[in-house]
């Protein structure tokens, strides 16, 4: 008997026991489904986290400030910094250059006085309250190049890269007005005022304070992991503030030199963020910049840590779903052998007209393994489907937490799992059954004797 | 014609048969039983239930393993063959017609006959053409297309009879052929298998507890306490 002889069989096997088909299917789908979802699941979290970290992303950042490095920090993902030394071109095209660095982008700040705006829809009595200035800080970044940084949108759409008049708030200006993340689309569209302080020696001594305000649109509510600050702009925007600063009038006076390094630093950069090209860089990169005289910090025991923790959750999930499908596949099993029992005089007259054993075996193999590539195809599609209908729940309430979304995907390495694997574990599941059939004497085509 | 298979001489010496069970004393049904059949002769085996009949059929058709004796079919020494090779046996040298028909629920008439060629391993495109001619030769030309749920008693064991002649058998075992069939249906089925048998010179062995059936054939035997008697 051919191959094509056998599959007609099991086709017509199959479809003889329709409503027992139906049913072993739909417990091969529903197992499929779970297997498929998990492992989708246990995928978008590596996306999420893992990913990221192979492909170079923010959490593969090394934050490095203008100090001299503590040489005990490398136990720590914390930076220790020493005394202060000044990051300039220099020491970023070096850092730029070392084995494993992806990017450097740098970073701007200086502290400003900020009058925020009042939420929309608030009270005038809280408008007033809100308006409360209070001494904040400006973050600049090279705004074509945010994607690099551990940056993420939660409302509204980052400033324009050159732009002076829109400005991104973090959740730290919210908390300063006392809203919630949640919040965040109460903020967008209102200006907020923020001004650079300049120290006057005034003709009869003593200091004076003036500001230079700037009005801003907020466009934009975002998580800046790692970074501290209220307000996120353009590196022209930075610049203007911490210029203004620094031509502060000083002369001879201690305490103003102080502020002015305080507000401004006196370093041409406030920091730098590196990515490296993955997980593995990150420590050989931290060793590289603490030689090259930086302090640094990096989140990578945290990292090993969750991806240690990942691990086992990826193996018990997966484990949860093979043991799905191989309760699927005994059920598979049980449908087959009763087939068989049922079948017993027409595999007897099979035998009677010349099929061999093996003949009867690959009729029953392919039957067993129809049902599990169906149910398994079913099962891929349902899980996928579920998955989907999970992540939107679950990037509903990651957003609320400030975080990036997950994108579920469908690799191929889960169709092969979902349908190539429900078919050989069906192939395994009836091979018993399709033994027993071979095996079943001839002499049953003229019934028990 | 569509059936270009000729007979084969039948030759059995002391053939004894003891079904075993499990827990059970053996029965023995067949002992020490001969029999010489020339190349397309036809005889009934009669006998009550339970005597032999069809272990008998059931050895003569390579359905059961030898336990002792010899058996010799053709040149071909059955006692020798197991496995694929018996398999091989039954399917070019044997054609079964059973009491139950045993036509496959799930195959149309003319499917049903081609089974036994694909099982032969015959192409597909010969196949439905020599189907075709067989379900004629028994009178279902215009029944092929139906499964065997819409044929009658009769019908179905005339497509049973068309799918023993498939592979141009040399040797017809009839298992109580007429036993599920009114009397009408009894003479169609006798009728097709006497004239299929002499129209082509295939041996044929048919075991029926009916003395009226028996009657249809030239030569009877009785099986009696495991041997035949005349």
């Amino acid at each position: 008997m051919t191959w094509a002889d056998a599959w007609v069989m099991a086709v017509r096997g199959i479809r003889r026991r329709f409503s027992r088909a139906v049913l072993t299917v739909a417990a091969v789908t529903l197992a499929a489904a779970l297997l498929t979802s998990l492992l989708i699941a246990v995928g978008a979290a590596r996306d999420r986290v893992f990913d990221a970290v192979s492909k170079g992303g923010p959490l593969t950042g090394i934050q490095v400030l203008p100090n001299a490095p503590d040489f005990g920090q490398l136990d720590s993902d914390s930076a220790r910094p020493a005394d202060p030394r000044p990051i300039d071109d220099v020491a970023r095209r070096r850092i730029k250059r070392l084995p494993g660095v992806r990017s450097v982008v740098p970073l701007l700040s200086s502290g400003v006085f900020v009058v925020p705006a009042p939420p929309r829809g608030t009270d005038s009595r809280r408008a007033a309250r809100d308006r409360k200035p209070f001494s904040g800080t400006l973050t600049g970044v090279d705004l074509h190049r945010v994607g690099e940084l551990p940056v993420t949108v939660l409302a509204g759409v980052l400033p324009a890269p050159g732009a002076v008049h829109e400005v991104a708030v973090t959740d730290a200006y919210l908390r300063r007005l006392g809203l919630h993340t949640t919040d965040s689309r109460q903020v967008l569209g209102t200006t907020v005022e923020f001004g650079a302080p300049r120290l006057f020696t005034k003709d009869q001594g003593g200091v004076t304070v003036r500001g230079r305000w700037t009005k801003a649109t907020i466009v934009s509510v975002v998580a800046a992991q790692g970074a501290t600050g209220e307000l996120v702009g353009s590196l022209p925007q930075v610049r203007a503030a911490r210029a203004w600063t620094a031509a502060s009038d000083t002369t001879g006076r201690e305490d103003t030199d102080r502020f002015v390094r305080e507000v401004v630093g006196s370093s041409r950069y406030s920091g730098l963020f590196v990515v490296t090209a993955n997980f593995d860089a990150v420590s050989p990169v931290r060793a590289a910049i603490t030689k090259i005289g930086y302090s640094s910090s990096a989140p990578e025991s945290l990292i090993a840590t969750v991806r240690r923790y990942s691990t086992v959750v990826e193996i018990v999930l997966t484990a949860i779903g093979l043991i799905a499908l191989t309760i699927a596949a005994l059920g598979i099993a049980n449908a087959m052998l009763a087939a068989v029992r049922e079948r017993r005089r027409e595999i007897g007259v099979l035998k009677a007209i010349g099929a061999r054993d093996r003949d009867v075996r690959r009729v029953f193999l392919l039957e067993a393994g129809l049902l599990g590539v169906v149910g398994g195809a079913l099962g891929t599609t349902l899980g996928y489907g579920l998955a989907r209908l999970v992540g939107l729940a679950v990037n509903n309430y990651l957003r609320e937490q400030g975080l990036a979304g997950v994108a579920i995907g469908l690799p191929l390495g889960i169709i092969a799992a979902g349908v190539v694997g429900s078919g050989l574990l069906a192939l395994v599941a009836g091979t018993v059954p399709a033994q027993r059939a071979a095996q079943l004497p001839a002499r049953r085509a003229m019934g028990d004797a | 014609m569509v059936v270009e298979g000729d007979g084969v001489a039948v030759s059995v010496h002391a053939l004894t048969y003891d079904y075993h069970r499990r827990g059970e004393e053996d029965v023995r049904v067949l002992e020490g039983l001969d029999l010489e059949l020339a190349a397309g002769e036809r005889l009934a085996v009669t006998g009550r239930s339970g005597a032999g009949k069809s272990t008998l059929l059931a050895l003569l058709g390579g359905l059961e393993q030898l336990q002792t004796g010899r058996l010799q079919v053709g040149d071909v020494d059955v006692a020798a063959l197991d496995g694929d090779a018996l398999a091989a046996f039954r399917g070019s040298t044997v054609g079964f017609v059973f009491q139950h028909f045993g036509l496959l629920g799930t195959l149309t008439a003319q499917e049903n006959v081609e089974l036994a060629m694909a099982v032969a391993s015959l192409p597909r495109a010969r196949r439905a053409e020599r189907a075709v001619a067989l379900l004629e030769a028994v009178g279902l030309g215009d029944r092929a297309r139906h499964l065997p749920s819409a044929l009658s008693g009769g019908e179905s064991q005339r497509v049973a009879i068309a799918r023993a002649l498939a592979n141009s058998p040399r040797l017809i075992l009839a298992d109580e052929p007429t036993g599920n069939l009114d009397d009408e249906s009894t003479h169609v089925v006798l009728d097709l298998l006497a004239s299929l048998a002499d129209g082509h010179g295939c041996t044929l062995v048919v075991a029926t507890h009916d003395e009226t059936v028996a009657s249809h054939w030239d030569r009877r035997l009785s099986l009696e306490h495991g041997a035949l008697q005349p």
